[in-house]
């Protein structure tokens, strides 16, 4: 979602529109530090951008959305955004908050980066929208530029097992091994098929269910 | 209809709102610093290493969630986070007895002789009143906070249920696990009835919405650990009515001793970056 402050005439308001499009693509740019296939826009963790007029330049105000909000990598993320925006003519100062609301849910991820995750060895999460009557009010809008999430849903009060695909070998019969992984955002799984370990992103806000071992 | 408080500054100016929210969050904050700061010290010494990695994933997630309620806490009270968590008096930390209680005898850095049932035990009562307070605080009339908790609940979900695992897999396995954690489970419950108590804020903290009752937190969680302790078959052992709950500002020294350590580095350069 991009709203704008009031721009005074045409002109300024032409090139508060190029500066928007400059940002979006920087931000398109700018990967996860801990999973540097995907982006952070990629992973729908932009939530919004304001381009607000300031004396003749423009200052930029981007909301991220942290995946788990002790993730140690929010301060380097802040950094590289920062300094990835900061050179776009035009703009004299960027601004970047995280805010928790909208929380920042797997669906958020767009299905672009999914293949990403998986060529780079992650597992990406289970892919699920749940469907209810009418949109729940404090529910935010997909990302920009991510259809939602057609097939796979399902019905309220439901859940999902969770049996992601070895990202090494395509087989489904895996086996998570510890939900705790290398950072907040990813489990261990084992794969029985080609016995090897391999990471998968943990599904947050879908009703999943997870395997006990047997 | 409930009065709702979208932002800090429609509360900070209602001395009676602002207390009592000022109340509940420091007991959030403090909850979560004292659990998260328990289970760093387990680290190296967990059973085996996959665990260390969880129970310090846990520890770590836990820690940003006691950061968030100190962040929220800075428009409030006009300090900031780092101060709120480290540089109080004894008297104005807010957290359970519960969870301030030492993992065993000894220190993590000399002769720690930790119990992994209290652990796996405490993980579990802690972890499942802690879900039952989040929901509960999803509805809460400081948005904020509203907003927070709905977050975390999706990223504790994972904490409760790796002790949920470690209490169904040692339950069956000898009946050495199943004394130790019976007893382990007496300790804890000991101290059980401090998680809900609201301390002395607790009428206008209800009244307003700003959170649960403690009627209502004690009666889930004790129905979703009496589950818990059913599906395995293990005694629900008594309740304990301890002398303080930590909710008034009354610690033990083990407790006290924890944030001095906690606080030691902070405290010699506050004004340091890091």
């Amino acid at each position: 979602m991009t709203v704008d402050r009031p721009i005074g005439n045409a002109s300024s308001k032409r090139e508060a529109e190029k500066i928007r499009r400059l940002v979006e693509r920087a931000l398109d740019n700018v990967g996860d530090p801990e999973m540097p296939a995907v982006s952070l826009s990629e992973l729908g963790m932009v939530h919004e951008i304001r381009i607000v007029e300031a004396d003749r330049s423009f200052r930029v105000e981007i909301d991220l959305l942290p995946t788990f909000v002790g993730c140690p990598a929010l301060e380097l993320m802040r950094r590289e955004v920062e300094r990835t925006v900061r050179p776009i003519p035009g703009v004299v100062q960027v601004e970047v908050r995280f805010v928790s609301h909208p929380r920042w849910t797997t669906d958020r991820i767009r299905p672009s980066a999914r293949p990403k995750l998986e060529a780079y060895g992650i597992a990406p999460p289970p892919c699920l929208t749940v469907r209810s009557p009418a949109p729940a009010p404090d529910e935010a809008p997909p990302p920009n530029g991510a259809p939602a999430p057609a097939e796979a849903t399902v019905a309220v009060g439901a859940s999902v097992e969770w049996n992601p695909r070895c990202p090494y070998c395509g087989s489904e019969d895996t086996i998570l091994e510890n939900p705790f992984g290398p950072t907040s955002c990813r489990s261990i799984f084992y794969c029985r098929s080609c016995l090897n370990p391999f990471e998968a992103m943990k599904p947050l806000g879908v009703p999943v269910v997870l395997q006990r071992r047997p | 209809m409930m009065e709702r408080f979208a932002s800090p500054e429609a509360i900070v100016n209602r001395p009676d709102a602002r207390s009592a929210l000022v109340e509940l969050l420091f007991q959030l904050a403090d909850d979560d610093l004292f659990v998260a700061h328990r289970a760093s010290e387990w680290l190296g010494l967990a059973p085996h290493i996959e665990e260390d990695v969880a129970f310090s994933s846990i520890a770590q997630n836990t820690m940003g969630h006691a950061l968030y309620w100190y962040t929220l806490l800075e428009p409030l009270t006009g300090k900031n986070a780092d101060d709120l968590a480290y540089l109080r008096p004894r008297e104005a930390y807010r957290q359970a007895i519960l969870v301030e209680r030492p993992n065993g005898p000894g220190l993590f850095y000399e002769n720690p002789s930790y119990d992994w049932a209290y652990a796996v035990v405490r993980g579990l009562a802690y972890e499942t009143f802690k879900r039952i307070r989040l929901e509960a605080l999803a509805s809460s009339s400081y948005v904020p906070l509203a907003e927070a908790a709905l977050k975390m609940r999706d990223e504790q979900f994972y904490h409760l249920y790796h002790w949920e695992t470690w209490w169904t897999e040692l339950s069956q396995s000898t009946d050495e696990a199943r004394r130790r954690l019976t007893e382990a489970a007496r300790s804890v419950f000991h101290d059980l009835p401090t998680l809900w108590d609201l301390g002395p804020k607790a009428e206008t903290i209800v009244r307003l919405g700003l959170g649960p009752s403690a009627e209502e937190i004690e009666r889930k969680t004790l129905k979703a650990l009496e589950a818990e302790f059913r599906r395995v078959a293990l005694s629900f052992p008594p309740l304990g009515s301890p002398a303080f709950t930590g909710r008034e500002g009354q610690h033990t020294d083990e407790g006290w001793a924890a944030i001095q350590m906690m606080g030691e580095v902070y405290r010699m350069a506050p004004e340091a970056a890091w």
